[in-house]
């Protein structure tokens, strides 16, 4: 199947934008050869490597005065960020041909956009930071160098002074989503469980592994933690109250975590509870009669449902985004395999045949993939699968366990615990297999749980 | 005793003579047998045979077919098939069309026969193995939809003849918009196809591209559209002129 060409008159308007009227003349001239014969087939372009954008980021203008250790924070964290997406890789500096340092935003300085071209620069960004004794203001652009240096995409934000750090990121997420429409993950974070403190305590870092900090400190064994949907508390497990599971909320700005669901009248111990993706219901895994089955129930306590009726073990509840199915675990069929059954209950479908031990799914927020843990030979790999069970192929594989993946709010990328060191860590890896990136650094690290896109 | 020694070995002359006698009889006999015999039309009929041969092969048309079918291995019931084509293949090709073809009607009735069963089986095998094959993989919907929808949808170029430098040409300047094309992971499993067309100067420039075809996903046209923009200059064209590149995640031809 041939496109016809296009009508002269589109192209005209368009070149003349762009101010190339001496092309449009051998453009409309040439075109006029082509159309006197058949019209030529496209040529197929097909099966893009794993490349990355090249980025040149340069040091934002200081509008006031003391800015500058404030303004190496931010451009730091930009380049961190651009380099942690796994779509970017930045430039270094000492090969632009252009300045090292922004021009004023407000200024209408033309870009010379070739001395970026030259270096095979994709993107360029620019932007200026006024800071003042406890605020800052940061505007930033991103130019779009391949397109001749076109303004892609700006903003601006008020932060404190002290958060430079995380506007960077900001920046950062803000330049991925101007090129490919979904922001980047550099400014979320990442729940998981770790015992560096000695006891297995909750704790919280940047996706890219910074500014750790413990969330529980019960000395007890705290396990499963789940972000809300909205990203203002973590569910978790804890053995704290009489030794016995329950789960607990520790809402963000609040000093001690509550405990949720008391008053529910539970057939059994209470293992489990992973939020709905409106945050209405939660998803949990209960011990009934000897068997652990999934039951849904209203945030507030309320409509409690059995989903799953049988003398099998279910475990593992993963919502779809839409909040229409879930995914879970069952031994029904003798062995561990993944399952997905509508949120109202109902027949289950078995998704994986793959080997005789698949458990811990995860949906990824676009609705995509399933991931999950497949074991091989004595260790766990991560595979992906997608919820028809058309496509299943495996994402991270290693002579040693990779075990529990939980999807980034982009759905590029995953979190995983692997004990490829010795030890348990954390690592985050994209869903093609690149980038793959250790994030946590000490004691036995397990359970992440990737946070959404902060507000 | 001499008379009896000679007559004993005039007796084993006659006898010797007789004997050779009675063989060359027989040799002559034999000769004539053979001379008259319907043994002699074999040297005639050779040709004929071959011809009956290359007739057989031609009227199912069945030769063809299988060309088309057989990528994929047929290995169980099309065993007895094989046998008269290698046969027939290596005869030459040449002679097949000047004298085969008009005596067509006449061979038709006896090779006729047996392809519809041969045809059958040959489908039979297929489908049971294309049974037995979704039989052992249970739960394989069809592959995403849009995908398919889109492998369906555009196909290769119209009637038009492409020429060796033209096809040497458009092999390497998608090689250079390949080479440029920086695809976000998330794009990768999509049914996305976008065509762009540009100008191509007689020196390989590349200008004015506009996009023919959109994705659906804007952010898709804008990676496609940069990478034929940064491809330029791409090795100068059979003919200047307007080009179209079709971009796909995948392989949809």
């Amino acid at each position: 199947m041939a496109i016809p060409l296009q009508p002269e008159g589109p192209a005209m308007s368009s070149a003349i934008r762009r101010g190339r009227v001496g092309l449009l003349v051998s453009g409309s001239l040439l075109a006029a050869t082509v159309a006197t014969g058949q019209p030529r087939s496209p040529i197929d372009v097909f099966d893009p490597r794993d490349r990355t954008l090249k980025v040149a980021v340069q040091h934002f203008a200081q509008t006031s005065g003391g800015a500058s250790r404030v303004a190496d924070e931010l451009h730091s964290n930009i380049l961190g960020g651009l380099n942690f997406s796994g779509i970017f890789t930045v430039l270094d500096e000492r090969a632009f041909l252009g300045p090292v340092k922004s021009p004023r935003l407000g200024a209408r300085a033309t870009v010379p956009c070739s001395s970026w071209r030259q270096i095979g620069a994709d993107a360029l960004v620019q932007g200026e930071v006024q800071a003042s004794a406890d605020s800052l203001k940061v505007r930033f652009q991103v130019l779009d160098v391949s397109r001749g240096c076109r303004r892609q995409k700006s903003n601006q934000f008020d932060a404190k002074r002290n958060q430079a750090r995380r506007v960077g990121k900001a920046i950062a997420d803000d330049v991925v989503a101007a090129f490919t429409g979904r922001p980047g993950v550099a400014d979320t974070e990442i729940a998981f469980v770790s015992n560096r403190g000695g006891s297995k305590e909750v704790h919280v870092m940047d996706a890219d592994g910074q500014q750790l900090r413990g969330a529980t400190r019960n000395r007890s064994i705290n396990s499963f933690p789940d972000w809300s949907p909205d990203g203002s508390a973590i569910l978790y497990t804890t053995y704290r109250h009489r030794n016995r599971p329950t789960l607990f909320l520790l809402t963000r700005g609040r000093k001690s975590p509550g405990r949720i669901l008391r008053n529910m009248k539970a057939p059994g111990a209470l293992y489990r509870g992973v939020y709905s993706p409106d945050g209405g219901r939660l998803a949990l895994v209960m011990s009934k009669a000897g068997a652990t089955e999934i039951f849904t129930i209203d945030r507030n306590g309320g409509g409690l449902r059995n989903l799953t009726r049988s003398r099998a073990i279910e475990v593992s509840p993963a919502w779809s985004p839409d909040g229409r199915r879930i995914a879970f675990v069952s031994d029904r069929s003798g062995a561990p395999q993944i399952y997905v059954m509508s949120a109202e209950g109902g027949a289950p479908r078995r998704l994986t045949y793959n080997g005789s031990y698949n458990t811990s799914p995860t949906w990824s927020p676009d609705g995509q993939w399933i991931a999950y843990e497949s074991r091989v030979g004595g260790q766990f790999d991560i595979w992906l699968i997608d919820p028809e069970g058309s496509t299943n192929q495996p994402l991270v594989t290693h002579r040693r366990s990779d075990e529990h993946p939980s999807f980034a709010p982009d759905s590029r990328k995953l979190a995983f615990s692997s004990t490829r060191r010795g030890r348990a860590d954390i690592y985050v890896v994209d869903i093609s297999g690149a980038n793959l990136r250790r994030v946590t650094d000490r004691g036995e690290n397990t359970a992440p749980d990737w946070g959404p896109y902060r507000r | 005793m001499q008379a009896v020694l000679e007559s004993w070995q005039e007796e084993r002359r006659r006898q010797f003579r007789r004997l050779v006698a009675i063989s060359a009889a027989a040799h002559v006999g034999f000769a004539m047998v053979f001379w008259f015999s319907p043994f002699q039309p074999r040297r005639q009929v050779l040709p004929a045979v071959v011809r009956v041969d290359l007739v057989a092969v031609a009227p199912p048309s069945a030769a063809p077919r299988p060309v088309r079918k057989l990528p994929k291995p047929a290995p169980t019931k099309a065993a007895p098939k094989p046998k008269p084509k290698p046969k027939a293949k290596p005869k030459p090709k040449p002679i097949v069309e000047k004298k085969v073809l008009p005596r067509e009607p006449r061979a038709k009735p006896t090779p006729a026969p047996p392809p519809p069963p041969e045809e059958l089986s040959y489908e039979d095998a297929l489908a049971k193995l294309r049974e037995s094959d979704t039989s052992a993989m249970p739960p394989t919907p069809a592959p995403a939809p849009a995908m398919a929808a889109a492998r369906r949808g555009p196909t290769g170029g119209p009637g038009r003849l492409i020429s060796a430098a033209e096809a040497a040409w458009r092999e390497r300047a998608r090689a250079y918009v390949l080479q440029s094309w920086v695809l976000s992971p998330g794009f990768r499993n999509q049914a996305l196809v976008t065509v762009v067309e540009v100008h191509v100067s007689s020196s390989g420039e590349v200008s004015n591209p506009r996009i023919a075809q959109r994705s659906g996903n804007p952010w898709y046209d804008e990676s496609v559209e940069r990478a034929v923009q940064k491809a330029g200059p791409l090795p100068p064209p059979p003919e200047a002129g307007r080009w179209q590149f079709r971009f796909s995640p995948r392989d949809l031809r």
